[in-house]
């Protein structure tokens, strides 16, 4: 049962309040019994006066309804009666349509993309950010929080992550919500639904997003949990770059940059790039309104390696008005070739311009020897060499085991998704003889015999790159081929690829890449950039066979130093941290978010019911030790108070 | 002068002290009127006689005593009159005493009806008793009259009855009159009107006359001071109350039920704050008539509280009202 205003519902002008056990009102026909054992055990004090003649007259007009008149403006029993309702209210457990949340469970979804940064709100301290209104919100909802209740706060990063996990200390959840911290790359809001659906599964739990929608395609997982939405931000105007490639050409490095204007309205601003930390070029543009657009920036100097390009336009979200990116120029390779004689592997990696090449006979091997890529051939030392290996014909040793021989194997079918086969036609091989290796559980069979015997293979054993031919070129019409130079390519790329940073062209904040340090290098430094929400940081890390790297929340460029007892190993190399994404630069709120075909539309604020009867209980208590007072103490004072003494 | 005695001391200790009657003695009660009296007195009377204060002239009558023929006046004017000199006589103070049971009453700790420990709370305070109030009024309005060699007539309304103290004169008979002051008891139901009325109706001589009462009488006693005013008297209405009956919320509240010290009835009331504005409007409804009544009939009427000091009231009090002098 509840009641509100009917104009509106209730939600603008007050908020509505009602009763969940009404049945309890009953409680208050108490109040016949209450007032009758009044009536009749009223206990009246004999008293002697002097005269009853003025007190006869005062009560005269009274005399008619007498057993009322014992009633009237009696405290004691209008503080009994009140308590009784108070305490029948309070059993009828009212609530008030608030701010708050039904009792149960409590999944608060906050987006942490990159468009919460958008500033487009305000408060009395100024300009807030969506991701403030979103942590003013929750901390409402924590406010609402009913008794018993409990809640848990999920961050829709890039990776999603719970903050608090069924919490019910309100103080707790706000410093936790208070300590959130938005990021600046995509939002895995599906993701974090999927992780709320296990809290959420309870009955009456509800999911609340808390988010501007701007999550894609705005399509969710199904959760069984009643769920909300609160909508915040307001403003569509943003605009952005949305792509920047830096890439050779023949004429030397060119720039590729792509804008968009995923606002209503048209904009312009300055284009400016900087090249290696000095301004290039600036231009104007002006972009209509949801129009993208882009421009090519040819002849860029040779030896450019930074670049940072900035769209000057105001706008409510400033994070992806910038964008960099960084040129690696990869570095030699050195190759140390074990082998009796020079063969056709060396002629084949000779072809290579990273490759620098030496030779050396399996006795004079030593593992110290320097080489970025170590190729045996035929043989393979006790002791392997740190860096990747290229094992061709090996012989049996426990990296690979190897049982026999195989005699003319037919060539089977190859993975040709894998990059190390790409382009490369192995369909016309012939072998006369080949090992019959194990394929160990660190290795992919990239091709096979037909009887299933292992012929390529590749891996990581121990964080090394490995790459192993079974079979002796020389037995092979492989070096006769076509496909042998670009198989070469690809292993030697693949084995040692001159760059220790691993980066795919375009690296979201918040995503993880490897680093392959130089085999010499002992500790590797890596410089992030300062972004709006902390300075700059070096990370350093010990050198290993790889590096895995996820410190990338900040977008920039991030140095990475390879040192050796302190002293760098080769030189700086770079990678940039970029949006780069036109549906996250989209920040127009969405009026619905859609779980598996069922929208839930935008809420300013989660309407939720909040039970009064515990106040209502203590209010009734409170007027029973007033009313133990008052009988104790009587109420002389008050009444004198009441009224001024005559003169 | 008070006799030693310890009869004596005993009667007049339970109203006042010696030293107090010694203050008392510089004390007059103020008659407004000329009075022929009975005897001679210290107190001018209508009649003209021996004093040494001038009055007038009458022409001379045979049989006139020739010493009081004013010589001077023959040898101006050739004609014979007689001096006149202001006869000094005494006068009549009468001292009435409501004696029913509703004067003896009088409590200033409070009864609430509100729970048992108030219960205890109803014993009399003798200060505040209305009745012993009264009494030391009228012993010392009594020695006041004795002093002043004024005949004095005290009477107690008691019981349906009145108690007479019989005219006496001079300061020897303060003694017995102390004596029955304070032999005066408390009791019964009152009829005020009609003991004025009685009182008025044998009193010989009309003077001075007090009347000490609460004046709770349903008649509400005007027709006894309208009797007693038509016998002569000048008289001074002493309305005596307790605090208590002034502002019953010092004594009284709550569910109670009020029993009438003189009827014994019995009267059930809820006291609030509403009920005490009531009681407060009848209250000043009805001392307002009283008081009314008496300014129309040019009878000095005075309100009296038991909570104001007794001596306070004889000494300063009564002097500023002029009663006494």
């Amino acid at each position: 049962m509840s009641w509100c205003c009917t104009t509106c519902g209730g939600a603008e002008c007050f908020p509505s309040v009602g009763l969940l056990e009404p049945a309890a009102l009953l409680l208050a026909a108490l109040a016949l019994p209450i007032i009758l054992f009044y009536m009749l055990r009223l206990r009246r004090q004999e008293i002697t006066i002097s005269s009853s003649m003025l007190w006869r007259q005062v009560t005269q007009d009274r005399q008619a309804n007498a057993p009322w008149q014992k009633l009237r403006r009696n405290l004691l029993l209008y503080l009994q009666l009140l308590a009784l309702a108070l305490l029948a209210l309070a059993l009828a457990r009212p609530f008030v349509e608030s701010g708050g949340l039904p009792a149960g469970a409590v999944v608060v979804i906050i987006d942490g993309s990159a468009s919460m940064q958008a500033q487009d709100g305000a408060d009395s301290g100024g300009p807030i950010t969506r991701f403030a209104r979103a942590q003013d919100e929750a901390a409402r909802l924590v406010d609402g929080l009913a008794p018993g209740a409990r809640m848990t706060v999920i961050l829709a990063g890039a990776t999603p992550r719970a903050v608090v996990s069924a919490g019910q200390d309100k103080a707790a959840l706000r410093a936790a919500i208070a300590a959130l911290r938005p990021g600046a790359g995509l939002g895995d809001l599906s993701g974090a639904v999927t992780l709320a659906a296990a809290t959420a599964a309870a009955p009456g739990a509800t999911l609340v997003v808390i988010s501007d929608g701007a999550i894609g395609d705005g399509r969710l997982p199904a959760v069984s949990a009643a769920v909300r939405y609160i909508g915040v931000g307001h403003s569509a105007e943003n605009s952005a770059i949305t792509a920047l490639a830096l890439r050779d050409a023949p004429q030397g490095p060119q720039l590729f940059v792509g804008l968009a204007n995923t606002g209503p309205a048209p904009a312009g601003g300055l284009l400016t790039v900087e090249v290696d930390g000095r301004a290039w070029d600036s231009r104007r543009v002006d972009l209509a309104a949801g129009a993208d657009d882009d421009l090519t920036l040819p002849d860029l100097p040779i030896d450019t390696r930074l670049v940072t390009v900035t769209l000057k336009i105001a706008d409510p979200l400033p994070l992806d008005n910038t964008a960099w990116a960084a040129r690696t120029a990869g570095g030699a390779v050195r190759t140390l070739v074990v082998s009796d004689s020079a063969g056709f592997i060396e002629k084949a990696i000779n072809l290579l311009p990273q490759a620098r090449l030496s030779r050396v006979a399996p006795a004079d091997y030593r593992p110290d020897a320097p080489a970025d890529l170590t190729v045996f051939d035929g043989a393979l030392p006790a002791t392997l060499p740190p860096g990747p290996l290229l094992l061709i014909n090996p012989p049996d040793s426990p990296l690979l085991p190897i049982s026999g021989t195989v005699a003319y194997p037919v060539v089977g079918p190859a993975d040709a998704t894998d990059p190390l086969l790409r382009y490369v036609d192995l369909s016309g091989l012939h072998l006369a003889e080949a090992r019959h290796a194990l394929a160990p559980a660190w290795a992919r069979v990239l091709l096979r015999s037909t009887a299933g015997d292992p012929l390529i293979l590749a891996g990581e054993p121990g964080g090394r790159r490995v790459v192993a031919l079974t079979f002796d070129l020389h037995r092979s019409d492989l070096p006769l081929q076509v496909a042998f130079p670009i198989l070469m390519a690809n292993v030697v790329g693949w084995l040692a690829p001159g760059s220790a940073v691993e980066a795919p062209p375009r690296l979201l904040p918040g995503a993880p890449l490897a680093i392959h340090p130089v085999p010499e290098a002992d500790t590797v430094l890596i410089d992030a950039p300062a972004d709006g929400q902390q300075a700059a940081r070096r990370f350093t890390i010990p050198a290993g066979a790889a590096v895995s790297f996820a410190e990338t929340a900040a977008p920039g460029l991030y140095r990475v130093r390879q040192t050796a007892q302190g002293r760098p190993v080769g030189a700086d190399e770079w990678f940039a941290i970029n949006l780069l994404d036109r549906a996250e630069s989209d920040i127009a709120p969405r009026p619905t978010i859609d779980l598996q075909g069922q929208p839930v539309a935008r809420a300013q604020s989660v309407s939720g019911r909040r039970e009064v009867g515990p106040l209502l209980l203590g209010l009734a208590m409170l007027l029973l030790l007033l009313e133990w007072r008052l009988y104790h103490q009587g109420a002389r004072g008050l009444l004198r108070r009441m009224r001024p003494h005559p003169r | 002068m008070i006799s030693n005695s310890p009869a004596a001391g005993a009667a007049y200790t339970t109203l006042f002290d010696a030293a107090f009657l010694r203050k008392l003695e510089r004390l007059s009660i103020v008659s407004h009127k000329l009075r022929a009296g009975r005897m001679k007195g210290e107190r001018r009377s209508t009649r003209r006689g021996n004093s040494v204060e001038f009055a007038d002239y009458r022409n001379y009558t045979p049989g006139d005593d020739l010493r009081r023929v004013d010589w001077n006046a023959y040898a101006r004017l050739e004609r014979l009159f007689i001096k006149l000199f202001m006869e000094e006589e005494d006068i009549t103070v009468h001292v009435l005493l409501d004696a029913s049971k509703s004067m003896d009453w009088g409590d200033t700790r409070p009864v609430f009806g509100l729970g048992a420990g108030a219960a205890a709370a109803s014993a009399a305070s003798a200060d505040q008793n209305k009745l012993i109030y009264a009494k030391r009024t009228a012993a010392a309005l009594g020695y006041i009259g004795l002093a002043g060699f004024d005949r004095l007539t005290v009477a107690a309304f008691q019981r349906g009855a009145i108690s007479r103290f019989a005219p006496v004169r001079g300061r020897g008979h303060a003694v017995s009159l102390l004596r029955f002051i304070a032999g005066v008891q408390g009791g019964g139901e009152t009829d005020l009107d009609a003991s004025l009325r009685a009182y008025a109706a044998h009193a010989r001589f009309p003077g001075v006359c007090f009347i000490l009462s609460d004046f709770f009488t349903a008649q509400g006693g005007t027709e006894g001071l309208t009797a007693l005013q038509a016998a002569g008297h000048e008289i001074h209405v002493l309305h005596i109350l307790a605090p208590a009956e002034v502002r019953p919320e010092l004594a009284l509240l709550g569910d109670l039920r009020l029993r009438d010290s003189e009827t014994g009835q019995t009267q059930e009331v809820s006291i609030d704050s509403g009920l005490l504005d009531l009681y407060a409007d009848k209250f000043a409804e009805w001392q307002g008539a009283l008081a009314g009544f008496c300014r129309r009939r040019g009878i000095n009427y005075l309100q009296v509280t038991t909570d104001q000091p007794f001596d306070e009231l004889v000494l300063h009090y009564l002097r500023r009202r002029g009663v006494l002098s």
